[in-house]
């Protein structure tokens, strides 16, 4: 009960927090010099036609009735039309949403298999080769640019090695699979089509690994540090002392309480997996948020930008949400 | 047996069950994608399956003739559509009749008479008409948006009879043709999606509605789109049945798939890695004059630039040579004059700036800036090659005493600050046809401050009236002549520093056969192209 009022109180409180993105976002990129229906209407449009195109889209209105416009119609489920495509801006949503959750689900999955593992194994290993090669790799996850780390796995394993494709969802000369989520994976897996959900999976490797080394990297360093020290704390000591399996010790025991602060750190770092797979989707052509928020951004089309930065923000606060509430989980005392 | 063994133990399993998991998801791929070796397998004569591979840089923006500015666009509709007229391919200017069969104009350059060819239909069996022609015409001025700024000039669109369109012009224009060939000719059953008055422009979007040899077939954002032939086509079948188009931003993405064999053709290569290209193995870069330019606006309504003096000081003293040599690696030559090699009734200019630093320290001088005076450059990454050359001005202003700031800016926001002449210089690019029309009149009209064309802010009543006359002269020769004049007084003004000409290079797998240049290279003729 008292877990369900909480949810209850987070999910309110998101309002006023998406209301003061809104506005910050509204602000910030109305201040971005460059006019929209230039950009819509081409270099040669007289005034009549870049004044057309504005009370089109409500551009010749004071900044804070756009606003007021904008915010009415979110509320009522619209997210506007694209200056870039002229299309509903929910269109470019739907397409885009899916390519960026597979991608980071495959990311974090990776991660998060890697770096548990890895980073215990370190802190049980402390100065061994083991522990350093572990800190070494984990540099390289936070330190090796993506466009680079990523086009050098391109040059190895596609170039040279023809193991894996270059990038994109599916092969483009085989035909799309049925679209029902909109994850491919999911969708090969419903249509029973197994060789297209091993061809969607081919495709989801190389740029997996490239996004979701950095996230590993960031849990694995979270993880020896804070099984350092837990396993120096005296409960360790006494579970040793009781005679319990080491194995018991470490995973029961020491990774148990090393995991509740790592937990937000995973959170954070799964939500910039899906606002933050920008470079990552360019070198590997994934079609994600990422890739609509940088043509949104360079083509000044504020309701997409609008709406990204709105998901974005959403995902973060219901992360950190669900870490909240996995805290509660790993560690009743925090109810 | 100790954690980490475990450990090791578990994730080679997962490892290895991983990879083959990943190396048997083969599905019906072709062949060439499985097996792994360092060499593309070219498709020869008699293994290609009929699809060639076109990889874009970005995400067409809108599909509709009548709307759509961007070049990416264009390569998509190009073939799915006809237009009156275009510019013959593997030339840079002669036009030919693509629906109409022959047209002229009026005495007083009034009214152009397109006369159709008969036999041509839409998909769905229609015939291409004048009223088609008429619809399209008429939606684009009343939508108002992007190329309709090109025919402002149209008075009335008229369609006595079937096979007969009059444009009626409220102004002489001479090259209005040309222009003809960037607007498709739309079906006009489009009115029936029509929604919101929007004659039909949100379903053409994401669709097509021609009498062109592709379809689109499929379209997906960000991901790729599709052109297969169709079968009802009234003409000739295309080579290539099927046309893919993946959108692939990252240019070493690009470039990998094209060396690789995965792309037939790669747009979007900067012009310093197709440098570099030239001589791979496999591949083939297709060069002709191009209509790309590279120049640099100065501000002729702010001081310095205010002072013809000073402006041509910074013409004399840029280094054209270098810059040619250096960052064209030849792909290119130096822009003499705005009237520019191969385009329409072109002649070797008789003065252009050649780089002179005794003349332009002196010019200097006589300008009242004995010591130099400095000035801020704006540059945006995308123009490509502006980095470059800027650097390149910057270190031969130095050697007279002008000392340049380089600013990178956003692009939109360099735009707006050129349309509102809230800059000093800027460098800047522009890609057009083979008319004059497009550098002269469009440059240098006074009429045209700002974004339109004239981003110098140059004003010359002279070259104004002589512009006007040649783009209303209907005799090439005599427009030519007109044109010269104008150049020759532009020089001595020197609103700009014209810099270079870039040839128009669009890089290919060598199997591929049957590509034509165009002075505008998003017009590609993919109906001709086979492996």
């Amino acid at each position: 009960m008292k877990r369900l009022r909480y949810l209850a109180w987070r999910l309110l409180v998101l309002i006023p927090v998406l209301i003061g993105v809104t506005l910050v976002t509204f602000g910030i990129s109305r201040s971005i010099k460059g006019d929209p229906a230039r950009i819509m209407a081409g270099d040669m449009a007289d005034e009549s036609t870049l004044a057309s195109i504005r009370r089109e889209f409500n551009l010749d209105k004071p900044l804070y009735v756009q606003y007021l416009t904008y915010v009415g119609n979110l509320t009522r489920g619209n997210l506007g039309i694209s200056y870039q495509s002229h299309r509903p801006v929910s269109e470019s949503l739907r397409a885009a949403m899916p390519a960026t959750l597979e991608l980071a689900f495959i990311a974090a999955l990776f991660g998060t298999l890697a770096a548990i593992p890895l980073g215990v194994l370190a802190a049980v290993k402390r100065n061994s080769w083991v522990d350093h090669l572990v800190r070494v790799t984990a540099v390289g996850g936070v330190s090796l640019p993506v466009f680079w780390f990523g086009v050098i796995l391109l040059v190895i394993f596609y170039r040279n090695l023809s193991w894996l494709p270059a990038g994109g969802r599916f092969d483009p000369r085989l035909a799309l699979p049925a679209s029902h989520t909109g994850l491919m994976l999911a969708d090969t897996l419903l249509a029973g089509d197994l060789a297209g959900f091993l061809i969607s999976l081919r495709h989801l490797l190389l740029p997996g690994f490239v996004l979701g080394y950095s996230y590993m990297a960031l849990v694995a360093r979270m993880v020896r540090s804070t099984m350092l020290e837990v396993l120096s704390q005296d409960f360790i000591r006494t579970a040793r002392g009781k005679g319990l399996a080491e194995r018991h010790v470490i995973y029961r025991h020491a990774l148990r309480n090393a995991m509740i602060p790592t937990l937000t750190v995973m959170g954070m770092g799964m939500a910039n997996l899906l606002g933050g797979a920008v470079l990552t989707e360019s070198v590997f052509a994934w079609p994600g948020l990422g890739k609509l928020s940088v043509d949104a951004t360079l083509y000044l089309d504020y309701p997409v930008i609008m709406a990204v930065t709105l998901i974005i923000t959403t995902s973060y606060v219901v992360i950190n949400l669900l870490v909240d509430l996995l805290y509660g989980i790993l560690n009743p005392r925090v109810n | 047996m100790s954690l980490g063994r475990t450990w090791l133990k578990n994730m080679a399993t997962l490892l290895v069950v991983g990879l083959l998991l990943a190396a048997c998801g083969s599905g019906t791929k072709p062949a060439a994608e499985q097996t792994p070796q360092t060499k593309p397998a070219e498709s020869t004569a008699a293994t290609w399956d009929g699809t060639l591979t076109i990889g874009l840089p970005s995400n067409p923006t809108t599909l509709d003739p009548r709307v759509t500015l961007d070049g990416i666009s264009r390569i998509v509709y190009y073939s799915a559509y006809e237009f009156l007229v275009i510019v013959k391919p593997g030339t840079t200017s002669e036009l030919v009749g693509d629906l109409a069969d022959k047209w002229s104009v009026s005495p007083d350059g009034l009214v152009w008479t397109f006369n159709l060819k008969s036999g041509h239909k839409f998909w769905d069996g229609t015939p291409v008409d004048s009223n088609a022609v008429k619809f399209t015409f008429d939606s684009m001025m009343k939508m108002n948006k992007g190329p309709a700024a090109d025919f402002r000039s149209i008075k009335e669109v008229q369609a006595p009879d079937a096979t007969t369109v009059k444009f009626v012009l409220s102004t002489p224009f001479a090259v209005f043709p040309v222009l003809l060939g960037d607007i498709g000719i739309i079906n006009p059953k489009v009115m029936e999606k029509a929604q919101n008055n929007d004659y039909g422009s949100t379903y053409l979007a994401t669709n097509l509605m021609g009498s062109g040899p592709y379809r689109l077939t499929e379209w997906k954002p960000n991901q790729q789109v599709v052109l297969e032939a169709v079968p009802e086509y009234w003409g000739t079948q295309p080579k290539a049945k099927k046309v893919i188009f993946p959108i692939l931003t990252e240019v070493s993405n690009l470039r990998l798939r094209l060396e690789k064999g995965d792309l037939d053709i790669a747009w979007g290569i900067p012009t310093d890695q197709l440098l570099t290209m030239f001589g791979q193995p496999g591949i083939r870069i297709a060069e002709s004059t191009g209509f790309d330019f590279i120049y640099v606006y100065l501000n002729n309504q702010k001081k310095p630039f205010d002072n013809v003096k000073v402006r041509q000081a910074l013409s004399y003293a840029t280094d054209y040579e270098v810059i040619v040599k250096e960052l064209l690696k030849g792909h290119g030559k130096q822009l003499k004059t705005p009237f520019a090699v191969g385009m329409e009734g072109y002649k070797e200019p008789t003065f252009s700036y050649a780089r002179n630093v005794a003349k332009a320290k002196q010019l200097l001088a006589e300008a009242g800036y004995p010591n130099g005076f400095t000035f801020t450059l704006l540059y945006a990454s995308p123009t490509v090659g502006a980095a470059q050359a800027a650097q390149v001005l910057q270190a031969n202003w130095a050697e007279i005493g002008v000392k340049v700031q380089l600013q990178e800016i956003a692009e939109a926001t360099r735009r707006e600050r050129v349309d509102k002449g809230d800059f000093e210089a800027s460098m800047g690019q522009w890609v057009k046809t083979a008319q004059p029309y497009w550098t002269l009149n469009v440059w240098h009209e006074s009429s045209r401050f700002g974004l339109a064309g004239d981003r110098s802010f140059y004003k010359n009543e002279q070259v104004d009236k002589l512009l006007a006359a040649a783009s209303a002269e209907m005799d090439l020769t005599k427009r030519s002549d007109l044109y010269r004049q104008a150049t020759d007084l532009i020089m001595q003004d020197a609103p700009y520093v014209y810099l270079y000409q870039r040839n128009s290079m669009l890089p290919m797998r060598e199997s591929v056969k049957g590509h034509l240049s165009n002075p505008v290279p998003y017009r590609m003729n993919i109906p001709d192209l086979y492996k």
